[in-house]
C-alpha cells in the first residue's frame, strides 16, 4: 500500500473516531522519510491527535498494513509528539484481532518537555541603605496589597524585624523580599511566558514601593520535566546521557557553546 | 549530570536527572545567571532566551541522546 494512501485512511479512521476534537495534521511523508531513525524506517506510519486536554489522546497506527481497522490509545504517559512502536492496535487487514502490546524498543522522535517553575531573582543593593529605600512593614502592606490584586497569594510572612517578608502562593509559589535579595517563585500554570510577565510585574511593583533603581546580578531558573523513555528516568540518565564517551561530551561542548547542540 | 557554559556574558547551568518523585519523568533545571547590572524591563526578554535555550537546544540534545 502506497504511503500516501495509507496516510490518507489513517486521517480517515482518525478524523471518525474523534468527531470534533481538534485534529493535528502529521508530518508531511518527506520529513518522516527524510528521519532515519523515526518510525518510517521501522514501517509504522502514525496519525495522531491532540485532543482538548491531556493525553490519554487516540491515536492510529499501521505497520505495513493492508487496511485500518481500528484506532488505539496511547498510555497517558506518552505526548501527542510522542511516536511509540508497538503501541497501538495493530492493522492487518484480516478479522479485528486488534492488540495492544508493549514493545521495549520504543522509540521517542522528540521529547515533550513539560514546564514547571520558573524562578527570578536579583539583588537591589541600595535597599535599607537610605530611609528613602528602607523596607518597612508600611511598605510591605502596600506592596502586598497591590500584588495580591493581580495575583494570587494566600499567605504573607513578615519577618521578625519588619525588614523583609514572604508571600506564599499555592504550590510553591512566592515572592520574597529579603534585602538585598528580591525573588519571585512561580508555578507555570498558563505557560513560560506568562510566569515571565508576572514575575516582571510583581519585581516592578516591589521596586516601585522600595524606591529601588538598582539592580544586578539577575539569576533565571527553569524547571522541566519530560517524560523518560519507556518510563524509567534513572536508566534514561544512567544509560543514555551519562554514558557517553569523552568525545561525544567533547562534541556537546562545542556544540553548546557556538549557541546550538 | 550537571552542565556549565557560557553564552553572551551569561553563565547556563544544565542539569538533568532522574525525577525521584516519579520516576517516569526526567527532571531538567536550567539556572542562567546574568552578572552585572540588570534592568527590571529586560527580565521577560532574559527568561524568554532561557526558556529559548532549554525548548531547543537543550531539547534537540536530549532528543538525541533519549533516541540513541
Amino acid at each position: 500500500m502506497g504511503a500516501s494512501s495509507t496516510r490518507a485512511r489513517l486521517e480517515t479512521v482518525a478524523r471518525a473516531t474523534l468527531g470534533k476534537k481538534r485534529w493535528r495534521q502529521p508530518p508531511a511523508t518527506s520529513a518522516v522519510a527524510n528521519d532515519s531513525r523515526s518510525a518510517f524506517t521501522h514501517g509504522f506510519w502514525w496519525a495522531e491527535v491532540r485532543g482538548p486536554r491531556s493525553p490519554p489522546f487516540p491515536v492510529a497506527k499501521s505497520s505495513r498494513a493492508s487496511s485500518i481497522t481500528q484506532t488505539g490509545y496511547l498510555p497517558p504517559l506518552l505526548s501527542c509528539r510522542t511516536i511509540t512502536r508497538g503501541v497501538g492496535v495493530r492493522l492487518d487487514g484480516g478479522p479485528r484481532r486488534a492488540f495492544l502490546r508493549h514493545d521495549r524498543s520504543d522509540s521517542i522522535a522528540s521529547v515533550d518537555l513539560i514546564p514547571k517553575a520558573l524562578v527570578v531573582g536579583l539583588f537591589a543593593p541600595t535597599l535599607n541603605v537610605s530611609d528613602q529605600t528602607r523596607v518597612t512593614t508600611d511598605k510591605i502592606n502596600r506592596i502586598w496589597t497591590e500584588v495580591t490584586a493581580t495575583y494570587r497569594y494566600g499567605q504573607l510572612v513578615l519577618a521578625a524585624d519588619g525588614s523583609g517578608c514572604q508571600f506564599v502562593g499555592t504550590e510553591g509559589s512566592s515572592v520574597t523580599i529579603q534585602p538585598p535579595l528580591l525573588q519571585v517563585q512561580d508555578v507555570i500554570e498558563l505557560g513560560p511566558r506568562q510566569s515571565h510577565d508576572k514575575a516582571q510585574s510583581i519585581l516592578k511593583m516591589i521596586a516601585r514601593h522600595l524606591g529601588a533603581s538598582d539592580f544586578f546580578n539577575l539569576g533565571i531558573k527553569h524547571v522541566y520535566h519530560a517524560p523518560a523513555p519507556h518510563g524509567d528516568g534513572r536508566a534514561a540518565v544512567l544509560h543514555r546521557i551519562l554514558s557517553k564517551s569523552e568525545d561525544e561530551l567533547a562534541n556537546f561542548s562545542r556544540a553548546v557553546r557556538s549557541g546550538g547542540v | 549530570m550537571k552542565y556549565v557554559v557560557t553564552l553572551k556574558g551569561a553563565v547556563y547551568t544544565l542539569q538533568v536527572e532522574p525525577l525521584q518523585a516519579d520516576i517516569r519523568s526526567v527532571f531538567i533545571d536550567l539556572d542562567v545567571q546574568f552578572p552585572g547590572p540588570a534592568q527590571l524591563d529586560d527580565i521577560t526578554i532574559k527568561a524568554s532566551e532561557a526558556e529559548t535555550y532549554i525548548t531547543q537546544s537543550v531539547n534537540l540534545y536530549l532528543d538525541k541522546v533519549l533516541k540513541s
